[in-house]
């Protein structure tokens, strides 16, 4: 999924201050502000608060049940070693999809920007898999890793290596949906670091070249510094959106084999609407919220050198 | 200069290999889609369709009604990114031009929501329907999808700047706020409602899991659920998953090749660029 791209800091010269005085003004802004207010109360605010709330709870929508049930769910959510398999599966595959897509993501980048011609066909088609719909890609790749008519083991089997089991085996299968992700949106990496390469002054190459700088040195000592905005924004949201991975597991694996690709997201997943637990569900999710905000904030702090 | 000249080989090269791994699984999965299913088992596998036909989209199209999901999805999709580039454009006007007290604190609101996980806020929200009596229709797709952080946070630094004299000329006329809204920051503000419109649109035709769970009629579904139902065919009737895998991605593709330019403008201008 195309990612939402947010940057704060970046604040426009208010140009128009106060207009409190205009009586025309405020037939605008009573009506918008409070819609708008409204509208965050209760389609976000109340539902978080609400799930904090019912973290306390033995909550059961469907028999209708909500009691005061103390801190007995994070209580059993931290005595469970499938809490804590849970939350390491979740940081695997963030981590390595984070790390694949941004170095993948800005080696191609840095090959498209460096070619003479061709370089808009190529964006194009590696922009391709970002654009088409999640659920079909993952059904797209469940079929690619089959392992009787797939065309992963048939491409292999082309090279002479032996058919694997992919997504059936316990070892491959988070793997083969962090491949699959990382073919899928790597594309979305590619086009902002192109965008911030094409915003890197020639003179800085010239100088350092003069200077007697190599292509690594340039890379390290040019390049890299002159992206940095652009490769703290992909690592940060990024982390946020894989995090929150579902889709691609749902219809992969739905958590299998075993548990080897039960994420964090997926166990909140199985006990709302599978399970219709909605205590424990709120319980897990509040245990994710606290971690994607620790990570979140850390690396605001260790990418870019400042807070959110 | 030769030395340059193999550069651009070696990068041609490389970047001709990732275009086809990207390439191959839609070109086969497509060449799939027109394969007879026991030409889709047979061993060693074909790779151009032997016998061409049309058979798996006919029966894609009427045993599991992927014409009516492909509507659904698109009606729901112009709906929703139609009234949330109008919400969007309301509140960034707002945010962008007014002053009044409490200002930041909704604005903050409005962005602090934008960095929730979705797991966080989900289980609530089916509670919400369940007490509403939504779930099973579009309403619990279309009213808490009425308003957009990123949308309205996108229009917000588009209209802030906006040259601020035909607002004033407009309001020296005596045009009144909503009136100087609709005939001048509307039409202003088509660059960033366009972009706007792709990321809404895409978001919409992509959207599973809450669709998922509120709607219950077989008749009401998206396309995303109609694709996650053919996993049921999976064992059985492999040109149907290939044909309907084909039928949900083609088009989209398809836009995006024709549109490209404000595809990836629209990332430029909303990202990078602040």
């Amino acid at each position: 999924m195309i990612q939402p791209i947010v940057r704060t800091d970046v604040q426009p010269r208010s140009r128009r201050p106060a207009r409190r005085g205009r009586l025309g003004a405020l037939e605008f802004v009573v009506p918008i502000a409070s819609g708008v207010l409204l509208f965050y109360l209760v389609f976000m605010l109340f539902p978080i608060v609400y799930t904090f709330v019912g973290s306390f709870f033995d909550w059961r929508p469907f028999q209708g049940r909500f009691e005061f049930h103390g801190l007995e769910h994070y209580r059993a959510l931290l005595g469970d070693p499938e809490f804590y398999r849970g939350m390491r599966i979740n940081l695997t595959f963030t981590a390595g999809v984070v790390i694949a897509r941004t170095v993948v993501g800005l080696a191609i980048a840095m090959a498209i920007a460096s070619l003479r011609f061709g370089a808009p066909f190529f964006r194009t088609v590696y922009f391709l898999p970002v654009v088409a719909p999640m659920i079909s890609i993952s059904l797209l790749w469940t079929w690619i890793y089959d392992p009787s008519y797939g065309l992963a083991n048939q491409t292999l089997g082309l090279f002479g290596l032996p058919a694997l089991r992919w997504l059936k085996d316990p070892d491959l299968a988070l793997l083969g949906i962090m491949v699959m992700t990382v073919w899928k949106e790597v594309g979305y990496a590619v086009v902002i670091f192109l965008a911030a390469l094409a915003g890197v002054p020639r003179s800085l190459y010239e100088a350092a070249t003069i200077d007697g700088a190599n292509a690594w040195n340039r890379f390290i000592h040019v390049t890299l510094p002159s992206i940095r905005p652009a490769t703290a924004f992909v690592v940060v949201t990024s982390i946020i959106t894989y995090l929150q991975t579902f889709g691609q597991i749902f219809i992969m694996t739905k958590g299998g084999p075993g548990t080897s690709t039960t994420t964090t997201v997926y166990q909140i997943y199985d006990e709302a609407f599978v399970l219709f637990d909605f205590g424990t569900a709120s319980a897990l999710s509040m245990m994710l919220f606290v971690v994607i905000s620790v990570v979140t904030i850390v690396n605001f702090r260790f990418v870019s050198g400042r807070a959110p | 200069m030769t030395s340059h000249v193999r550069t651009q080989a070696a990068m041609l090269l490389v970047l001709s290999l990732g275009a086809v791994v990207i390439l191959v699984p839609f070109a086969w999965m497509m060449l799939s889609s027109l394969k007879p299913n026991a030409e889709l088992v047979q061993l060693p596998p074909s790779f151009l369709p032997e016998q061409p036909t049309f058979a798996n989209y006919v029966r894609v199209w009427t045993e599991i009604a992927f014409g009516r999901y492909m509507w659904n999805s698109l009606w729901l999709a112009t709906v929703k990114t139609i009234l949330m580039l109008y919400t969007s454009a309301l509140a960034g006007y707002l945010f962008a031009v007014y002053d009044f007290r409490g200002k930041r604190l909704l604005f903050g609101l409005v962005l602090a929501t934008m960095m929730v996980p979705w797991p966080v806020t989900i289980i609530a929200q089916y509670q919400q329907m369940l007490w509403f009596g939504w779930i099973g229709t579009y309403t619990a797709l279309i009213v808490p999808a009425l308003m957009s952080s990123f949308g309205i946070f996108l229009m917000r630094q588009f209209i802030a700047g906006l040259p601020s004299d035909l607002i004033d000329a407009a309001r020296v006329d005596g045009a009144s706020e909503y009136g100087i809204f609709h005939r001048i920051i509307l039409p202003l503000s088509r660059a960033a409602a366009s972009a706007l419109a792709i990321f809404l649109f895409l978001w919409s035709w992509d959207d599973f899991l809450w669709p998922y769970l509120m709607l219950l009629d077989d008749a009401d579904y998206v396309l995303p659920i109609g694709v996650a139902l053919l996993q049921g065919r999976y064992e059985v009737d492999f040109g149907a998953v290939f044909a309907g895998m084909s039928l949900s991605i083609v088009p989209v593709v398809v836009v995006y090749v024709f549109l490209q330019r404000s595809f990836i403008e629209g990332i430029a201008f909303s990202g990078v660029k602040g």
